[in-house]
C-alpha cells in the first residue's frame, strides 16, 4: 500500500479522496493555488504545497510544479480526482516516468478512451453496440447520404470532443450542410482537432452509464447503472441509483458491455461506461468511457456498499478487487443533487462570494460531499460545483422524500445556489414518474421554470 | 531610533501583510493592532498606497515610543522547487533590480530568482536546499533611508 498519496485536485473531490487515504492510513498531500489557502482539503491534508496562483491552467494544470511537489514530499502516488489532469494521457506517462504511480488507467487506456472516433472504433470491434454512425468524415455529402439512409435527425460530432462539447443536431439536409461547416470550425478552435463524425441522434434517450472498476491482474466487474438522465445542456443535474427503467436482464447486459469495454483497453482502476438507452426498443448505445472516478459516484456507492475511491487506491497499490461480481449487491435507492454557486433565475450565471452561513442537514440516510465551511470562500476561477447531496433509502420514494427534507432544511447563504431549482424539480409530475430523458429539462420542463 | 524587529515565521509575516492590505484596501492612513506581546502600527505612505510602511516592535520594550518607518519587501518564490541562494549572498547585501538571487531548482528544470525591486537584504526566511512553496517569502529586502 502507498505511503503518501498527493492529490491533484480541490474542493469536494480532494477532500473526498483525503478522507478515503486517512480511513486506508495513509499520509496526504494537498497542492493548492494561492486563493485556496484556507479551504477544507488543505487544512485536513497531512502536508500542503501552494504550486500557483488562481488561474487553473498555472496551479491545478501546472504539471511540472505538481511533479516537483509530488518529488519533494516524496509522494509515491498521486489521484488526480476528476477534471484537471485526470483525463490527460501525459500527466499519466509523466509520473510514470518519475516512478510516481498515477491513481487511475494507463496513458494508453486514457488515450484510447480520449479520442472518440478511435473508442468508438475499438467498441465496434469489441461487440459494444454503438449508435450506428460513421468514421472521421472528409465533406458534408458523406454526412447527407448517411442522412438518407438512416433518416434524420442526426448528431455532428467532434471526434476530439467530449461531455457534451462540440455537438450539434441536425434535423434535414440544409441544416446538416450549414451546421457541418459550423462544427468542424468549432471542433478546430475547441480541440485543435477539426475531425467530424455523424451519428444517428435519438431524441428521447436516457443517460445511463455503468460503473466498472478493474485491477492489474486482470479482473474486471460492474457496480450496476447510474441514470443520469435529468441534465440541462449535457451537464447532469440529478444522478439516481438504481434506474427505473431496467430490467435485472437488462442490467446484466448494460453491465457485461460495460466489462467488456474495460476490457478492450485493458482497463485498471475506476472508470465509467456511458450509454444512451432507448427505452421502446431497450437498447443501449455507447457514448463513452470515463477513464476517472466521476461526480456521481457516491449515489453508486451507498446502494452497492463499496467505498469506489478507496477500492480505487487499493488497485492501483497493486492490490486485487475487495469483491467479485457475485458479491456486488444493490440494496435501496439513492439520489444526488449536484448543488452549484449559480443563479438559476438569471440563466445559471455563476455566483461568487464568501459563505456566510451554512448547515448541512443530517439524519439517516443523508450524505453531504462538500468543501464548503462557514466562511469558506467561493471562487470565480473554478468549477462551480459546490455541494454534492445525495440521499439514501429502501426505495425511491424514502430517497425522494429524503432529499426534499434535506434541501428544504439545508442553508447556505451569502452566494446564490441551485438548491432552489432541484427542490422544484423534486415536484415535477414528469420527473415523479421517472417520465425523463436527456433533454427533458430544455424541453417539458421549460415553462415551469424561469431561466432554463 | 526604535529597533525594527519581524518575526522569522513565515505565517507571521504573511499576517502582517495581510493586515497591511487591509489597510491599503479600506484606504486608511494608520492602523495599531495591539495584543499582550505585540504592538504594531502600519502606517501609509501616500505616495505608495498598495505597500505601505510596516512598523513593528515589542511592546514591553516601552522606553521606545517613537517609531521607525521601514519599508519591507518580501521576495517570494514563484516555482516550487529547492532553494538555491546565489553565492555569497548574505544579510547586509544591496541588492538591485534585476539581479540574479538565486534559483528556485524544480524536477528537470531550475528557474531563475531575480529581484524586482532593490534594497538591502535584511533576513533569509529559507537555507540553502530547502523546499519552497508558491508564493513562500524567501528573502526580506527593506529600502534604504535616504
Amino acid at each position: 500500500m502507498f505511503q503518501k498519496v498527493l492529490i491533484a485536485n480541490r474542493g469536494e473531490i480532494a477532500l473526498r479522496v483525503i478522507r478515503a487515504c486517512k480511513e486506508l492510513g495513509i499520509q496526504t498531500v494537498a497542492i493548492h493555488s494561492d486563493v485556496d489557502r484556507e479551504t477544507l482539503p488543505v487544512l485536513t491534508a497531512d502536508e500542503r504545497v501552494c504550486v500557483g496562483p488562481a488561474p487553473s491552467m498555472k496551479s491545478y494544470l501546472n504539471i511540472p510544479q505538481i511533479l516537483t511537489a509530488a518529488k519533494l514530499t516524496e509522494a509515491d502516488a498521486i489521484h488526480p480526482g476528476y477534471g484537471f489532469l485526470a483525463e490527460r494521457a501525459e500527466f499519466a506517462e509523466i509520473c510514470e516516468e518519475h516512478g510516481i504511480k498515477f491513481i487511475g488507467p494507463s496513458a494508453r487506456a486514457i488515450s484510447l478512451m480520449g479520442d472518440k472516433a478511435v473508442a468508438r472504433k475499438t467498441m465496434i470491434e469489441n461487440k459494444v453496440p454503438v449508435m450506428p454512425g460513421t468514421e472521421d468524415i472528409a465533406d458534408v455529402e458523406m454526412a447527407k447520404k448517411f442522412g438518407k439512409e438512416h433518416g434524420f435527425p442526426i448528431m455532428i460530432k467532434a471526434a476530439a470532443g467530449g461531455g457534451g462539447k462540440g455537438m450539434r443536431v441536425a434535423h434535414d439536409a440544409s441544416e446538416l450542410e450549414r451546421l457541418f461547416e459550423q462544427a468542424s470550425i468549432e471542433a478546430e478552435s475547441a480541440f485543435g482537432d477539426a475531425r467530424i463524425y455523424i451519428e444517428k441522434f435519438l431524441a428521447k434517450a436516457r443517460h445511463i452509464e455503468f460503473q466498472v472498476m478493474a485491477d492489474s491482474h486482470g479482473n474486471v466487474i460492474h457496480l450496476g447503472e447510474r441514470d443520469c438522465s435529468v441534465q440541462r445542456r449535457n451537464q447532469k443535474l440529478i444522478e439516481e441509483c438504481p434506474s427505473l427503467v431496467l430490467s435485472e436482464k437488462k442490467r446484466k447486459e448494460g453491465g457485461q458491455m460495460a466489462v467488456n469495454a474495460a476490457k478492450a483497453c485493458n482497463y485498471e482502476g475506476a472508470g465509467t461506461v456511458e450509454f444512451l438507452y432507448d427505452e421502446a426498443s431497450e437498447q443501449f448505445y455507447f457514448l463513452e468511457m470515463n477513464t476517472r472516478i466521476q461526480v456521481e459516484h457516491p449515489v453508486t456507492e451507498e446502494v452497492c456498499g463499496i467505498d469506489l475511491v478507496k477500492e480505487q487506491i487499493r488497485v492501483a497499490s497493486g492490490l486485487p478487487l475487495s469483491v467479485t461480481q457475485d458479491e456486488v449487491v444493490m440494496r435501496g435507492h439513492a439520489i444526488e443533487c449536484r448543488i452549484n454557486a449559480e443563479k438559476p433565475d438569471e440563466g445559471f450565471r455563476p455566483s461568487v462570494g464568501t459563505i456566510d452561513r451554512l448547515h448541512f442537514p443530517g439524519g439517516p440516510g443523508v450524505r453531504i460531499d462538500s468543501y464548503l465551511t462557514s466562511g469558506s470562500k467561493v471562487q470565480p476561477f473554478y468549477d462551480s460545483l459546490i455541494a454534492k447531496v445525495i440521499t439514501y433509502g429502501a426505495n425511491r420514494e424514502e430517497a425522494l422524500t429524503r432529499m426534499r427534507r434535506v434541501l428544504d432544511e439545508m442553508i447556505v447563504s451569502g452566494i446564490s445556489t441551485t438548491a432552489s431549482f432541484h427542490r422544484a424539480l423534486l415536484d415535477n409530475t414528469y420527473f415523479l414518474r421517472g417520465d425523463v430523458h436527456t433533454t427533458f429539462v430544455e424541453t417539458e420542463y421549460r415553462g415551469e421554470e424561469v431561466g432554463v | 531610533m526604535g529597533r525594527l524587529r519581524m518575526s522569522k515565521s513565515n505565517q507571521e509575516l504573511e499576517w502582517v501583510e495581510r493586515l497591511a492590505k487591509t489597510l491599503a484596501g479600506h484606504q486608511l492612513h494608520e492602523l495599531e493592532f495591539e495584543t499582550e506581546d505585540v504592538c504594531l502600527t502600519l502606517r501609509a505612505k501616500r505616495k505608495a498606497p498598495v505597500a505601505p510602511a510596516v512598523v513593528v516592535q515589542a511592546a514591553d520594550s516601552g522606553e521606545n515610543q517613537d517609531v521607525e518607518e521601514a519599508d519591507i519587501t518580501l521576495i517570494r518564490s514563484k516555482d516550487v522547487g529547492l532553494f538555491r541562494p546565489a553565492k555569497g549572498l548574505a544579510t547586509g547585501a544591496e541588492i538591485a533590480v534585476g539581479q540574479k538571487i538565486g534559483i528556485v531548482e524544480a524536477v528537470s528544470v531550475e528557474h531563475d530568482l531575480v529581484a524586482e525591486q532593490s534594497g538591502t537584504l535584511m533576513e533569509m526566511l529559507v537555507s540553502d536546499g530547502d523546499p519552497v512553496e508558491y508564493g513562500q517569502p524567501l528573502l526580506v529586502l527593506s529600502e534604504s533611508e535616504v
